[in-house]
């Protein structure tokens, strides 16, 4: 005698009463007016008829993974490449590069967009092998800016103006004893980091206090980045509770 | 051997905790009690920083954020431009992400709305208010009564019924009221105005379709299209403007079918009506319309074509330009001016403001405030004076369209105007430019015999009291490039953004004295990511010198302390509970100062975009805590077990 359920057939069930439950849901926010599809408003209504089902399609992972998470999933990939592609071509490559290069008038200036339209076109040499290194040329120039503009910069407000706020004379005790702790942190975890010498003895000691600060460390990224996610789901749910079911003002 | 109760809670079904969570966050939302806030010293000098400027100071806001961080980053948006506005601040607001767009849109549209007195713009309320007080009668009677969705279903019905008989009225004023009421009012007018179609009476039935054309809904293509394509000559030619200025494809065809017509009069708005929906097919027929014979249809070819700045057909125009006069000369002057810059052209029809033929002085104007340059100001001010006042009118509009302060002083002089049309054109233009110095001269202009008149300047004064894109906020668009972009603003902010929506910033209000990121009295960015705060240090404030706040996403937060400690940034708000924090101090502010505009706030926003969301933020927390106990217990109890 069968005393389980097949697992897939289960979650077959499971998410069409699921989808059914959405449609007809949808039917009676749209009946009663709450969502409105009339007047001018269509589309705004139609978009929140489907966040609100990607939204709950995505949070379905959470009971097992299944098909109609697998398909916001894809769908997300999806839309996310094409309104990348779209964004470069209307938001970059028209305003600044197509426009002032081929409608801008006589403007002399205007050839010299020809330069980084030619390292653009490089780019695409790799997928030519035989002569695939002529993208280096592109590669090589963004390395060459990147660092040349990059290493001044951050030198002076990573590096400098950090280490000058560490020797300025603290105002209160407190400022003083956060200061020292700040610097013996500094100091032990950087020892954590040096692996010329053996971790054994004083050396050993003093790292494994190198530890404890990278532990408190990581405790607070750890700490603000839970802070993050359950805002982002308060936002989801926020969403669904306001513009979806207006259970909430 | 039994599993032990905390053997069993070690292998509880995942799904049970997120069951947990979800409460944890849902319950909280749905039981409204004020969360209390504590406001942290960081988050209050971003606040402090910006009460203490002066007033109209430009503060930079940079949106370096997309929809996926909104919970936390854009209720910090939705304050600091409500701030800003509060304290008069001029903002200008920058995207290093493309995603930040819509947001950034959504937050100054929201805010922008939230100012601005009403001048009242119905009819029915200035009649009342002037003639017999039944309005404030009205409004007292119906103080506190509750809406019923239904109630106002059926009110707004039979609003638009009156408004319908209105388009009857003998009296201009009312028809033109009417006018512009149902086409404020947008869906709801458009069935019973759709009925007006099938009836016989002509008048009704064209002002019809101009309302129809103004609402630019895309279901009444198909009945305009009929009329288009029908025998009544009277209503062809509003059927063809309208589809123009509905810009629907499906025009396309019947347009083009229309520019063979034996009216040539249709042909030509058939023209202008192709070139608004900017379709190729429609250049062919326009280059072969310049060489009709009616002078009517190769004007109105030579503008379309200057209109879709298409280049196939300069040698044309350029032929009709040297061998033609009147106003086909006039329209292609107008063309090689869009297409190619043409400086011969633009001399042309500034001289042709001067011309003796009032015909060609009033479409130079027309010209003129479509090719929007500023060098034609001091050519259409001088034409203020001309004795036609349809040149007036035109110079007006042309002035209106290029939004020049200069223009402000001799505007208030044609409020004065005898002829009503240049009055209300004046208004309608000063309400374009939205200069300040218009106030007092429009307040004036409300008691005009003309209900256009009135109407066009109380529009106006809604707008000058309010807050105005390009006078009192800019958003100068998403860049790509991050650091360069922030580089480049830094040497040349007007070098980096030229154009917003086509305009100069060059000649922008908010952008007065403010050259470079170092004129910037503050700047704020927010940021959940690269490009985000650590570049607007690095390659902003850092090396351009202005005083910078930041806000970011809670995973950030860790990162970015460093700069606030080093004091390379005056303040930090971190997560939604620093969005909750900067919110509280916003509205406390906002309540204890002006309880009236509290209360409109609160209409608007409810209790704010950041502040509701903490109570869940609050017990979402303490439930994951409670779950780090429970699980550490479970551990250490079960570990003598699993061991043994």
């Amino acid at each position: 005698m069968e005393t389980n359920a097949n697992p897939n057939h289960r979650t077959t069930i499971a998410i069409l009463s699921a989808v059914g439950i959405f449609l007809a849901l949808n039917v009676v926010l749209v009946a009663t007016g709450a969502v409105k599809l009339t007047d001018g408003n269509f589309w705004t209504g139609f978009g929140v008829i489907v966040a609100a089902g990607l939204t709950l399609a995505m949070y379905s992972f959470l009971y097992r993974d299944n098909p109609v998470f697998k398909f916001a999933e894809h769908m997300y990939v999806g839309v996310s490449l094409g309104y990348f592609i779209t964004q470069v071509i209307f938001d970059q490559l028209i305003p600044d590069l197509f426009t002032p290069l081929f409608n801008s008038g006589d403007n002399p200036v205007k050839w010299i967009l020809i330069i980084p339209l030619f390292l653009g076109v490089l780019m695409f040499s790799r997928f030519i092998p035989k002569i695939a290194w002529l993208s280096r040329w592109s590669i090589a120039f963004l390395v060459g800016y990147g660092a040349g503009v990059a290493i001044p910069n951050m030198i002076k407000a990573n590096i400098l103006q950090q280490a000058r706020s560490s020797m300025i004379p603290a105002s209160t005790p407190w400022v003083t004893t956060c200061g020292v702790i700040a610097l013996l942190g500094v100091v032990v975890v950087l020892l954590y980091f040096f692996f010329s010498l053996e971790h054994k003895g004083a050396v050993g000691k003093i790292s494994r206090v190198g530890v404890l600060f990278l532990m408190i460390a990581f405790g607070a990224s750890f700490g603000l980045t839970v802070m993050a996610r359950i805002s982002l789901l308060i936002g989801r749910v926020s969403f669904l509770l306001k513009d979806w079911l207006h259970v909430i003002d | 051997m039994e599993k032990s109760f905390w053997e069993k809670m070690q292998a509880i079904d995942r799904r049970i905790i997120f069951l947990f969570m979800a409460a944890a966050v849902i319950i909280p939302l749905l039981i409204p009690v004020e969360p209390s806030v504590n406001v942290t010293d960081r988050v209050r000098s971003i606040y402090d920083e910006i009460e203490s400027l002066p007033e109209g100071s430009p503060v930079l806001i940079a949106a370096d954020f997309d929809p996926s961080s909104a919970p936390e980053l854009y209720p910090m948006l939705d304050s600091a431009i409500y701030q800003c506005f509060r304290k008069n601040h001029r903002i200008v607001l920058t995207a290093l992400w493309p995603g930040a767009k819509g947001l950034v849109v959504k937050a100054l549209k929201d805010n922008a709305a939230l100012f601005g007195k009403d001048f009242s713009l119905d009819y029915e309320k200035w009649k009342a208010w002037h003639e017999t007080g039944e309005e404030s009668a009205q409004q007292e009677k119906t103080k506190g009564e509750k809406p019923d969705p239904k109630k106002k279903a059926e009110e707004l019905k039979k609003k638009v019924a009156q408004l319908v008989e209105k388009l009857k009225d003998k009296d201009e004023d009312v028809r033109l009221y009417a006018v512009e009421a149902l086409a404020s009012m947008g869906a709801p007018a458009i069935e019973p105005l759709t009925d007006i179609l099938k009836g016989k009476n002509v008048a009704l039935q064209a002002l019809a379709i101009q309302v129809l054309g103004r609402i630019g809904d895309a279901a009444v293509v198909e009945p305009l299209i009929k009329i288009l394509q029908g025998d009544n000559k009277e209503l062809r030619l509003p059927a063809a403007e309208a589809l123009g200025a509905i810009k629907d494809a499906k025009a396309i065809e019947p347009l083009l079918e229309a520019m063979k017509d034996a009216d040539k009069k249709l042909c030509a708005s058939a023209a202008q009506a192709l070139s608004t929906l900017g379709d190729t097919k429609a250049v062919e027929p326009l280059i072969k319309a310049l060489q009709e014979k009616e002078e009517v249809f190769r004007s109105a070819a030579a503008k379309a074509l200057g209109d879709m700045a298409d280049q196939s057909s300069v040698s044309a125009l350029e032929k009709i330009f040297k061998e033609e006069k009147g106003n086909p000369q006039i329209w292609s002057a107008y063309a090689l001016v869009k297409i190619k810059n043409n400086k011969d052209a633009l001399d042309f029809l500034i001289k042709a403001l001067k011309d003796e033929d009032t015909r060609l002085r009033r479409s130079a104007a027309q010209a003129l405030g479509e090719i929007e340059n500023k060098i034609t100001i001091k050519p259409l001010i001088e034409v203020l004076k001309d004795d036609d006042s349809t040149v007036r009118s035109s110079a007006i509009e042309a002035l209106g369209k290029i939004e020049n302060a200069k223009a402000v002083e001799p505007l208030i002089e044609a409020l004065k105007d005898t002829d009503l049309f240049v009055r209300s054109t004046t208004a309608k233009a000063l309400n374009q430019i939205g200069d300040k110095r218009a106030t007092k001269q429009l307040i004036e202009v409300l008691k005009d015999k003309s209900w256009l008149v009135r109407y066009r300047a109380s529009l106006a004064l809604k707008r000058i009291t309010g807050k105005i894109e390009r006078r009192d906020y800019i958003f100068l668009g998403f860049k790509a490039g991050g650091p360069a972009v922030i580089l480049s603003a830094g040497q040349d902010l007007k070098g980096a953004y030229e154009k917003v929506d086509g305009k100069a910033t060059a000649d922008m209000p908010v952008l007065k004295d403010v050259n470079k990121l170092k004129d910037f009295k503050y700047g704020l960015a927010l940021s959940a990511g690269a490009p985000g705060i650590e570049e607007w240090v690095i390659y902003g404030s850092e090396k351009y010198g202005f005083k910078l706040g930041a806000g970011c996403t809670g995973v950030m937060a860790a990162e970015n302390f460093p700069y606030l400690n080093a004091g390379q940034i005056n303040g930090l708000m971190a997560g939604l509970k620093g969005a909750a924090e900067y919110e509280k101090i916003v509205r406390d502010a906002v309540q204890k100062e002006n309880p009236a505009e509290y209360e409109r706030l609160r209409v608007k926003k409810g209790g704010g975009l950041a502040l509701p969301l903490m109570n869940s933020q609050a017990v979402g927390h303490l439930v994951i805590i409670a779950f780090i106990v429970l699980g550490n217990i479970a551990y250490f109890a079960t570990r003598k077990r699993k061991e043994g």
